[in-house]
Order: C-alpha cells, then structure tokens, then sequence
C-alpha cells in the first residue's frame, strides 16, 4: 500500500539544508533580531563608559583626557542637574496622580452607565495617539497670552490673564495640564480593559450579603485592578521620567528653568554645551536606574516569563 | 434601608451625572483637535482675533499651501512615511520570526528568561540616553542627517516592541495546529509560514500599524539625527517653525493637523489591540 | 500497514519521567490502545511515534526503519488530535487536502482523493464549510478524513472521542473500528476510557506512570489482570478491592471470609472480585462468604447495583433487576470461587491461589 504518489517521503529523510534548518530553526529565527539589538544597544552602553570618564572638548582638535571619576563627581555637585531631577520628579508625581484618578474615575464611570457606546471610548482615546508635537502645539496655541482661547475664558470669568507658559510659577502646571491631557486616556484604557475583566459573582454575593457600592469598590475592585493599576502606573511613570517633545515646544524648559526636565537637560548638555563626557556620565547614570528599575518591574510583573 | 422608588431615583440621577461628566470629558477631549484643525483653516487675522473666533471665519487653504509646497512640508512628510514604513517592515520580519521562536520553541536554563528579559529592558530604556552614541555613531560614518540612519535608530526601540507583540499573539494559538500540519508533512518552518502567519495576521496588522504610529509620532531621535530636507520628518519640521522670534501659527497648525489625521485613522482601525500593544502584552484587551 | 516497535525507550523532561524503558511491538494492522489515567505517559508515547516529541534514549521504528530524529514530515504517520487541529482559516476541502497539498499532489488527483475520502466519512455536502461552521461531530469526521486521505504507514489517535457527547461517541467507536478494518491500517490509540479501549481494542496496552503494567487482548486484561492497578482501571462499575489478610488458606477482612485458597499466609493481601461474579445468597443459605447490612441500591434498569458495607468501604454487587432489598437490610452474598483474584498488597501483583 506505498502510494507512489505519497511517496518521496517514506523513508526518506529530506535533503542535508532542510535536516540543518529544522534543527537550529530555534536560533536561526531569534538570532538576527538578538544580533541586530545587540549591535545596537552594546555599542552605546560602550561607547558611554569610555566617554563618561573622560572630559571631551567640543573642539575637535582638542584631544581628549582621561578623568576618572570627574564628570560623576559634578552630577553630584550641579545645581542645576538637581532642578532639574527635582522637576522630573515633580512633575511626574502631580502628573501621573491626577492622570491616575481621572482615569479611574472615568472608566468606574464608563463601564458602570456608558457600556455601550463604544465610539465614544474611541473619541476619548485621541490624544494620546496623536503625534505629541501636535499636543505639544495645539496646547501652545490654546496656553498663548495674546489670542488664546484660555485668556478668553479667564476674561470671562473675571480673572485676570496669565502669561500661563510664560509664567515662571505657572509653567510647570501647564506642562502637568497638557500632559494629564494627552495621557490620561491611557489610564482610561487600561482601567477599562481592566473592569471589563471582572468577575461578576464576587459582586452578587456582596450583594446578597448587603455591602455597599462603596465596600465593594474597596474590598473587591480595588484588589481585583491591582495588577493592572500596577503596569498602568508604573509604565505611565517611566514615560513622564523621559518627558521631553512637550517641554521643548512649550517652555523649551524656561522660563528661567522652571520647567527644565532631566532630558532636556541632558539634551543641552551634549548638543549646546557639547559636554560629551559629561552628557554620557549622566545618561549612565539614568541607565542605570531605569534597568535597575525595569529589572525590578519585570521581575515582580512576571513579564518575561 | 431606601425603598425601591429611592433607589431608581438615586439610579436616575447617577447616570444622568454621569452622563454629563462623560460629555465635558469629551468636550474637553475634543476641542483641542477641533481648535487646532480649526486654526489651519482660518486666516491669520481670525487667528489672531481678539476675543476668538470660534465657528464663523472664511476658510483658507492658504496655510496649507504655504506648508506643503511654501515650505518643504511634503517632503517632511514623505520622509515620515518612508521611514515609518521603512522601519516597520524590518522590524516585522525579524521581530516576527523572534516573536515566534520565543512563543515555541525551548531554550535551555536560564537563556529564556534572560533574552526575554533583555528584549523587554531594551523597549524601556530612554531614548536621552542613547542619543550621544547614536549621534557619534553615525557621524562617524557619514551617516547623519540621512533617513537611513533614523531607520536604523527606530529598529533598535521597534525591534524588541514587535517581538514581545508577536510572541504574546503566537501564544494565544494552540501548538496543535502546527503539529498537526508537520505531521501531515510541513516542516516547523512550513507550519510557521503555512499555519502560525495567516492565524496571526490580525495580531500582525495590530502591530504593524502600531509601529508605524510609533515611528511616525517620534521627535526626540529625529531631532538630533536629521537637519534637513534629506532626512527632516514631519514633527521635526514642525518644530522648526517654532522659533524664539515668532511663531507660524498657521502653518505648524496645518502641518500639526495633517500629522494627525492619519494616525488617527489608524488609531480607529487598531483600537481593539489597543490595550495589549499599551501595556507590552501585560494586560490583554 | 506497518509495525511499530519501542526498544527500551525512556522520555524524560527535566528530571521528570514519563516514560521509564518502554518496550513494545505493535504489530502490522493491529489496532492497540494505549490506556491509563492522565499523566501515565500514553500521549508521550504516541507522540514520539509522530515525531513531535524526541526519545530521550532507546530506540523507535517503523517497520525496519529507525526514526529517532526524523522529522515528523518524513515518518509517514497520520494523527488525529484531541482537539481536532483543524486549520480554522481553510476550509472542509481543503483541511483534508491539506497534506496532498504540502507534498505537491497534482490538483485533479488532489480533488478525486479528497471526495472519495469524503464521501466515505459523509462530508461530501459540507466540502465548502469552514470548520467554525461545524458541530463537535462534523469537525471529528474532517479530521479523520485528513488523517486517511493519506493512507499512511500508521494512524495514531489521540482521545478523539473524548470531546463528544456520550450518544455520538457509541456511534463514532463503531465507525471508528468499521473504518480501521476497511483500511487496514495499524492503529496507536490512545485513551483513559477503559469501555472505549475494551470495545476498539485488538490489544490493549494498560499504562500507569510511565510503564506498561499488562498488555493482553481486551479479554485477558479483563478476566486475568496481572497487577492490582489493571484490575481497579478497568471494569465498569469497578473491581472490589478488599485488603485482608490470608491465613491458614483463609482470606479474612471484617466480615468476609473466603476459604479455599491454596498457599501460604499472606499479611496483606488484596482480594479482587467482579461486581458480577457476587451473587446474593438463597434465603435459607448458610454457606457464605459475608452477611453484611446494604448501604444503598441503584437500579440501573437491566440490573441493580447494591452496595454492602464491609468494615470501613463497600463491597458493590450486581443484582438482578428485580431486587427489593432495603437499605440497612442485612443479606448474605456468595462469591464465585473460580473468579476470585488474591494480590499482594505490597507488590502490587497478582499472587496465584
């Protein structure tokens, strides 16, 4: 009953690339991608670690020399490093918090008496598609003294106009404003993927044994959503740490430094003041936390597994 | 202890406050776009008008000649286009076949956990740190100001992005169906381009446009390795009519809104991968 | 149309094994079972025949072939798969087709196959369906069809029935053992459903931990199961199992007691005997071998399962369908000497009387 048809492959054992191919398919598939992401992320780390122990001039013609520990030594000496980790850190807690508790509120709100109007989530989710420049701009508009539209309503309202990102005490809130804008459909999102995921019957027996709308929100969401309040905070919080189109179409991290943010910072050092040296001691540093960081977060979130 | 009329009135309020909370966050949602779009069409004295004009003015295209044949507008935006998709198809092709080969196959002790590790630090690292090297290395070779070299930079970011996505999609299919197509006489290869692909083409095309989102939206890494038309993209260029002395109003408006509207397009067409591509595959949506 | 034979095979994963030196001939047409419980190592075992998993040592041919490390494409086996595994983006037609395809079957010979291949499993109307469009009992027959479209060397089998629903599963076994006689083909199915083996079986292979505890005909395993395990696994309702002791030829535990037995003293013995092989002692019948109180009847229409309590587990028996015993009635019950089984609670064995 060997159908000459089918045969070819009875007792054949396929041609010596197949036989190779099918054994190694495990690497010959990963390894291009590991290669191409070694090649780019060994070289940077390297080059960083030369560059950030020595002082490099930003004349070409001046050789370079070899300073040890110099540039790390600044960072902890350089007030304006300080503001600017201290804006960092500001900003992202005012941020990332109301982000947070306007997200929430509106998915609880959403998924509780809007289910379904679905396009209606889609609408919502616009701002933080859309390209961050445009954000950036939009909001420049709206925030401008003369003609914008936020002067208008203040006059409206009677109160006085503000030079809103001009202002040296109300910079920093603006950037929060478009920010909380831009990214607090991400919460939204997330929440909702998160409510939607609900066991109901938990929510009947608390019913039946009498708990309130409030006990339940607090004794079974709240612990249900743990995990993804986690993600959705933690990478929210990763992504305002990086904070840099909005500043730099905005405030360009003025004025007078009010809202100058540690990228925009790192990025005048390395192309204003072309401080190489100093600009790769710094990024080290940020390395460094964001790996130990991440490392942390994907251990504890299981990520990898 | 409410009786049951209290309650459907406390149930009727909620929902109608609830529905009015929903609709100023949606104003508030909306007006920002409508506002910018709004601007690009109008000219510059309605612009500029004080108090603002919010609905009656007489539309121009005028910004938007000025932006996209004035200035090099258009060429921004090829540029965008071209390394958006430049970038997306390698990255697809490799993190695809990575997705794959983590999502299936076996590697000893320790490996699996570290390259996967790896992959996923390398999306959360900040692009500030990278760009001094980035911007030596491509000097160095000639390669600055060139959409190449942009190309190159995204992969490294949309590389370990594309990988996780694919991996966590070639997870939701059961090994069955491969097994069952070697056994009827595919090799693994066979299986993963006859079998795993097509089952995958919805979680691919997700991904896929979400790269070019990615790719297309990105400012930081352009702005150092691009200077001019060669290889400026569109946010880029954008922000250089943002100067200190004035501001072209109209046109960064145009160019901002054209920017937008296809992404949000894309964004419509995606939407249902959303959570999955937002969150690494942590949370599915 | 082939044998199969396992030369000391052994599978481990990591430390785990799950299947501890396998050696077993399936002969040229045979249609043998591979049954145990979940976890015994029958799926690992067929699965190495297909190649989807490797012998961690020990060897496996097919006919004079040895297959170790041949990839599944060039074994010339078919598989059916519990869940089916059908290609949900292609269509009856083609999921059938699937494996002429691959090895570059003309299409006009392609499509004669896949219609006489359908015709016989009764799907020559559905040909244009997608499997999402099908019922549980459909998408078994498609993957049948892809499975004998090919006329393999081997059919393997994993649990297919165990998806469908009890009516459509009688029906699919007698199709099943009608088809494999047809065709001729030597069959590895695997399944922990001891009426499914017993009914499809030529032999049957009683697996339990990674190891073969007997392999006999479906009549040998039943009337002379050699370890305690085969005896319990297979029967419906189960063996009694009863741990005593033997002494002085008399196998005693609670209140039973069965003489007769030929050998030495045994501390822990087991005693196995068929629900059916207990018959309920005559009214007046002093000579049995317990009289214990019912614990609860079932009538299960061509007979009555009663349960007796005996020390601290019950003993079940099958009566006749006209018993009108009462629950904590105490009746006396009589086993049949010849189809009595003595292990060795210890070994797990079979000791003989």
């Amino acid at each position: 009953m060997n159908d000459p048809t089918m045969t070819g492959t009875v007792g054949g054992i396929g041609s010596a690339f197949e036989r190779w191919r099918e054994r190694h398919l495990r690497v010959l598939m990963l390894a291009p991608t590991l290669l191409i992401l070694a090649g780019l992320t060994l070289f940077p780390t390297v080059y960083m670690f030369t560059a950030a122990v020595q002082k490099v001039s930003p004349d070409p013609d001046v050789p370079r020399e070899f300073i040890g520990l110099g540039n790390f030594a600044r960072i902890l000496a350089d007030p304006e490093l300080h503001v600017a980790v201290k804006n960092t850190v500001v900003f992202t807690s005012i941020a990332v918090t109301l982000e947070f508790l306007l997200g929430l509120g509106l998915a609880l709100l959403f998924d509780k008496y809007i289910r379904r109007l679905n396009f209606l989530k889609t609408i919502l989710l616009v701002p933080m598609m859309i390209p961050p420049i445009a954000v950036a701009l939009t909001w420049k508009l709206i925030y401008q003294p003369q003609f914008g539209v936020l002067n208008e309503l203040m006059f409206r309202l009677g109160l006085p106009s503000q030079a809103w990102a001009g202002d040296v005490n109300l910079a920093m809130g603006t950037i929060i404003a478009a920010d909380v804008w831009e990214w607090t459909p991400f919460i939204f999102l997330l929440m909702l993927a998160g409510l939607a995921s609900l066991p109901s019957e938990p929510y009947e027996a608390a019913q039946v044994d009498g708990a309130s709308a409030w006990r339940q929100f607090w004794d079974l969401t709240v612990p249900f959503l743990k995990p993804v309040i986690a993600i959705a905070l933690i990478l929210r919080i990763m992504d305002a740490l990086r904070l840099f189109d909005l500043v730099f179409i905005l405030t360009v991290g003025g004025p007078a430094g009010a809202t100058e943010t540690l990228s925009l910072y790192v990025f005048k050092v390395a192309f204003t003041f072309v401080d190489i040296g100093y600009a790769a001691a710094i990024s080290l540093v940020i390395l460094f936390v964001t790996v130990g960081f991440s490392s942390w977060f994907i251990k504890r979130m299981r990520l990898a597994d | 202890m409410t009786t049951r009329v209290q309650h459907r009135a406390t149930e009727v309020i909620s929902r109608l406050l609830a529905y009015l909370v929903m609709a100023f966050a949606l104003f508030i949602t909306i007006f920002p776009i409508y506002w910018l779009a709004v601007n690009s069409f109008k000219l510059d004295i309605d612009i500029f008008a004080v108090p603002p004009v919010w609905f009656e003015f007489s539309p121009t295209l005028k910004h938007y000649d000025a932006a996209f044949i004035g200035q090099p507008f258009l060429i921004y935006a090829l540029n965008s286009l071209i390394i958006a998709v430049t970038t997306t198809i390698v990255s697809l092709v490799f993190g695809t076949m990575a997705g794959y080969a983590l999502a299936r196959f076996d590697y000893p002790g320790r490996w699996r956990y570290q390259i996967s590790f790896w992959i996923l630090s390398t999306r959360m690292m900040p692009p500030i740190v990278t760009i001094i090297p980035l911007f030596i290395f491509f000097n160095f070779f000639g390669l600055l100001n060139t959409k190449l070299a942009v190309v190159v930079a995204y992969t490294a970011f949309n590389l370990p992005f594309v990988t996780w996505m694919m991996k966590s999609y070639f997870q939701d299919l059961p090994p069955e169906l491969e097994e069952a197509a070697m056994v009827d006489g595919d090799t693994r290869w066979g299986a993963f381009l006859h079998v795993a692909l097509p089952l995958a083409r919805p979680g691919l095309a997700a991904t896929a446009i979400f790269s070019l989102i990615l790719a297309w939206n990105e400012f930081l890494l352009a702005l150092i390795l691009t200077q001019t038309e060669r290889a400026m993209t569109l946010p880029v260029g954008i922000s250089g009519r943002v100067t200190q002395y004035t501001t072209h109003w109209g046109e960064i408006s145009a160019a901002g809104f054209l920017a937008s509207v296809p992404i949000i397009i894309f964004a419509l067409i995606v939407q249902r991968h959303l959570v999955r591509g937002l969150s690494f595959g942590a949370v599915k949506g | 149309m082939a044998s199969v034979t396992f030369r000391n095979v052994v599978k481990k994963f990591g430390k785990f094994t799950a299947v501890m030196n396998l050696n077993l001939e399936v002969r040229d047409n045979e249609f043998l079972v591979l049954l145990g419980p979940s976890g015994c190592g029958k799926t690992t075992t067929m699965r190495m025949v297909a190649g989807l998993e490797e012998a961690t040592s020990g060897d496996i041919y097919i006919d004079a072939d040895r297959i170790n490390g041949v990839l599944p494409k060039y074994r010339d086996v078919a598989m059916v798969f519990q869940s089916y595994a059908l290609y949900p983006h292609l269509s009856v037609a083609d999921n059938i087709g699937y494996p002429l395809k691959i090895r570059k079957v003309p299409p006009a010979e392609c499509k004669r196959r896949i219609m006489e291949v359908a015709r016989r499993v009764e799907l020559d109307t559905l040909l244009s369906r997608l499997p999402k469009e099908l019922s549980g009992g459909q998408r078994q027959r498609v993957a049948l069809a892809r499975a004998i479209v090919r006329t393999p060397r081997v059919f393997l089998m994993d649990e297919p029935l165990s998806n469908l629903d009890a009516k459509l599963r009688t029906q699919m076994r007698a199709e099943l053992k009608h088809l494999q006689h047809e065709l001729q083909v030597t069959t590895i199915y695997v399944t922990h459903d001891q009426i499914e083996a017993m009914t499809l079986a030529h032999r049957v292979a009683v697996m339990n931990n990674g190891v073969i505890e007997q392999l006999g005909t479906p009549r040998e395993i039943y009337n002379d199961p050699r370890t305690l395990f085969v005896a319990g696994f297979i029967g419906s309702p189960p063996m009694n199992l009863i741990p005593g002791e033997v002494k002085n030829g008399v196998f005693a535990s609670a209140g039973l007691r069965v003489g007769g037995i030929g050998r030495a003293d045994v501390s822990r013995a087991v005693l196995g005997v068929r629900p059916e092989d207990v018959h309920v002692a005559g009214a007046g019948d002093a000579d049995v071998n317990l009289l214990a109180p019912i614990y609860s009847v079932e009538l299960t229409g061509e007979s009555t399962l009663v349960s007796l309590r005996l020390g601290n587990q019950l003993m079940t028996l099958r009566a006749d369908k006209n018993f009108a015993g009462q629950i904590d009635q105490q009746i006396g019950v009589k086993l049949a000497a010849d189809r009595v089984f003595l292990f060795n609670e210890e070994s797990r064995d079979r000791v003989d009387v």
